[in-house]
C-alpha cells in the first residue's frame, strides 16, 4: 500500500512546489512511479504536507503542462504513460537553457567560441577528475 | 439480565476514561508536540519535564473517576434513590445504571474537552511547525482498506433494510407512532458511520499514525466501516417489533451497553498500542525524531 515518500522543507531555499516537481521525476527516473500509478489528489497531498493547496495544485499544474502526469477528471490524477521520457527532456532543456546563459555570458564578456569550447571542456575534465 | 452486569460494563468505561486513559496521557501528550516540531521539543526540555509532570491534571481526573464509581455503586446496591427522569415507578434498573452513568459520564467530558482545546490552543500558538515535512505519494481510497465486495454487500443490505420498512409502509401493515422516526434514524445513522468511515480514510496523517504507523488507520477505517451495519441490524429488529408488536430484545439496553463497551475499547485501544511499540522500543532504539525528541522517562 506504501508508495514512494516525499519530504519537503519549508525553510529551503528552493520553492516547495518545485521541490515536490523534483522529487515526482525523481520517482518517475527511478521507477517507484511507474506508469498509470495513481497520484493522491491535491487536497489529499497538501493535507499530509500541511501546505496550502495552492503550493501543490501549482507542482501539478506544472508536472501537468511537462507531461508527466494526467488529470483524468473524477477519477484522479496519474503518472502518464512515457512520463520518464518527458522527464528526460525537461532535465534536457533545462539542461540547455543553463548552458545558454553560461555561453551568452561569456560571449559578452568577448570570449571566442573555440574559448568557450576550449573552457567547457576543461570543466569537463576537473569534474570527472573529481569523480 | 442482572444489573450487575450493566454496573461492570460502566464501571469499566469509568476506569477506562479516567483512570487508565490520564496515567497514560503524558506519554501522548509529548508526543503530539514532538510530532509537530522534534527540534523545538528538544530545544525547550523545560516544557517536556513540565508536560511529562501533570500531576494535577491526572489526579483531577483519578479523583473524578472515584466519585462516579463510588455513585454508581451507591445507586447499583439501592443506597441512594433514583433521582431525576429515573424516577417514575416502575423505571427498570438498569436504566437508573445508564441514566446514572451518563450524568457522571457529562463533567468528565466537559473536563477532557476543556483541557483538550487548551492543549491544542497552546500547540498551535506556541509551537512552530517543522520545516520538515514528509508524506507518502500514495492516493488513498476505501478500496484500499476494505474489499471492494464487502462494501457492496454492506451497501446492499442496509439497502434491503430500508426498503423492507419502506415497503412495510407502503403494504399499510399495522405500526406504532415511532415507525417514521425510526425509518429517519436508522437512514441517518448509516449515513453518519458512511462520513465517518470516509473521513478516516481522508484525514491527513497525525500523531497516532506516525507512532503506530499504517496499522492504525486500517483499523480505524474497518472499525469505522463495520460500524455500518449497526443501523440495519437494529433496524431488522426494530422492523419486526414494529409488525409484530412485541419486543423482540431488549434492544435499547443493549445498545447502550454496545456503545460503553465501543468507548472502553477505543480507550485502551490506545493504550495497547503504545504499550507494544514501548516494548519494541527498548530493543531496536529510537527510529524517528519523534522518538529522539521525547525524553526517555
Amino acid at each position: 500500500m506504501a508508495g514512494p515518500e516525499i519530504v519537503v522543507e519549508a525553510n529551503a531555499p528552493e520553492p516547495v512546489y518545485e521541490q515536490i516537481v523534483r522529487q515526482i521525476h525523481d520517482g518517475v527516473n527511478s521507477g517507484r512511479l511507474k506508469p498509470g500509478t495513481p497520484l493522491p489528489t491535491v487536497r489529499q497531498l497538501a493535507g499530509d504536507l500541511a501546505l496550502n493547496r495552492n503550493t501543490v495544485a501549482r507542482a501539478y499544474k506544472l508536472l501537468e503542462d511537462q507531461g508527466v502526469i494526467l488529470t483524468a477528471g473524477r477519477k484522479g490524477t496519474f503518472v502518464r504513460r512515457g512520463a520518464t521520457g518527458e522527464v528526460a527532456k525537461v532535465k534536457a532543456n533545462r539542461a540547455h537553457s543553463a548552458m545558454r546563459r553560461v555561453v551568452e555570458r561569456l560571449m559578452v564578456e568577448g570570449h571566442s567560441r573555440e574559448e568557450i569550447s576550449d573552457v567547457f571542456a576543461r570543466a569537463l575534465r576537473a569534474t570527472r577528475s573529481k569523480g | 439480565m442482572t444489573e450487575w452486569v450493566d454496573f461492570t460494563v460502566y464501571a469499566g468505561l469509568i476506569v477506562a476514561l479516567w483512570v487508565v486513559l490520564p496515567a497514560w496521557s503524558a506519554r501522548f501528550t509529548l508526543r503530539y508536540v514532538a510530532d509537530r516540531n522534534p527540534e523545538w521539543l528538544a530545544a525547550h526540555p523545560e516544557v517536556a519535564a513540565k508536560l511529562t509532570d501533570g500531576r494535577g491534571f491526572r489526579w483531577a481526573y483519578y479523583g473524578w473517576g472515584t466519585v462516579s464509581l463510588a455513585i454508581l455503586l451507591a445507586f447499583q446496591m439501592d443506597v441512594l434513590a433514583p433521582m431525576f427522569g429515573s424516577r417514575a415507578p416502575g423505571t427498570p434498573k438498569w436504566e437508573v445504571l445508564k441514566d446514572v452513568n451518563s450524568i457522571l459520564l457529562f463533567p468528565g467530558i466537559v473536563l477532557f474537552g476543556a483541557s483538550g482545546i487548551l492543549f491544542t490552543r497552546w500547540l498551535n500558538t506556541a509551537v512552530p511547525l517543522a520545516a520538515r515535512r514528509q508524506a507518502t505519494l500514495t492516493r488513498r481510497s476505501i478500496d484500499d482498506f476494505v474489499p471492494r465486495w464487502i462494501q457492496r454487500l454492506t451497501y446492499a443490505f442496509i439497502a434491503l433494510v430500508v426498503l423492507a420498512w419502506i415497503a412495510t409502509a407502503v403494504l399499510q401493515w399495522p405500526v406504532t407512532s415511532e415507525f417514521w422516526g425510526r425509518l429517519v434514524a436508522l437512514a441517518a445513522l448509516s449515513m453518519a458511520f458512511e462520513f465517518f468511515a470516509r473521513l478516516a480514510v481522508n484525514r491527513p496523517p497525525h500523531v497516532m499514525d506516525r507512532m503506530f504507523g499504517s496499522k492504525f488507520r486500517v483499523s480505524e477505517v474497518r472499525i469505522g466501516f463495520a460500524m455500518h451495519l449497526l443501523p440495519p441490524v437494529v433496524g431488522l429488529v426494530r422492523l419486526y417489533e414494529q409488525v409484530a408488536g412485541t419486543e423482540l430484545v431488549d434492544l435499547n439496553r443493549a445498545m447502550h451497553l454496545g456503545v460503553a463497551m465501543l468507548v472502553t475499547a477505543w480507550a485502551l485501544r490506545f493504550v495497547m498500542y503504545y504499550a507494544a511499540i514501548g516494548s519494541d522500543r527498548g530493543s531496536k532504539g529510537p527510529s524517528t525524531p519523534i522518538d529522539s525528541a521525547v525524553p526517555a522517562r
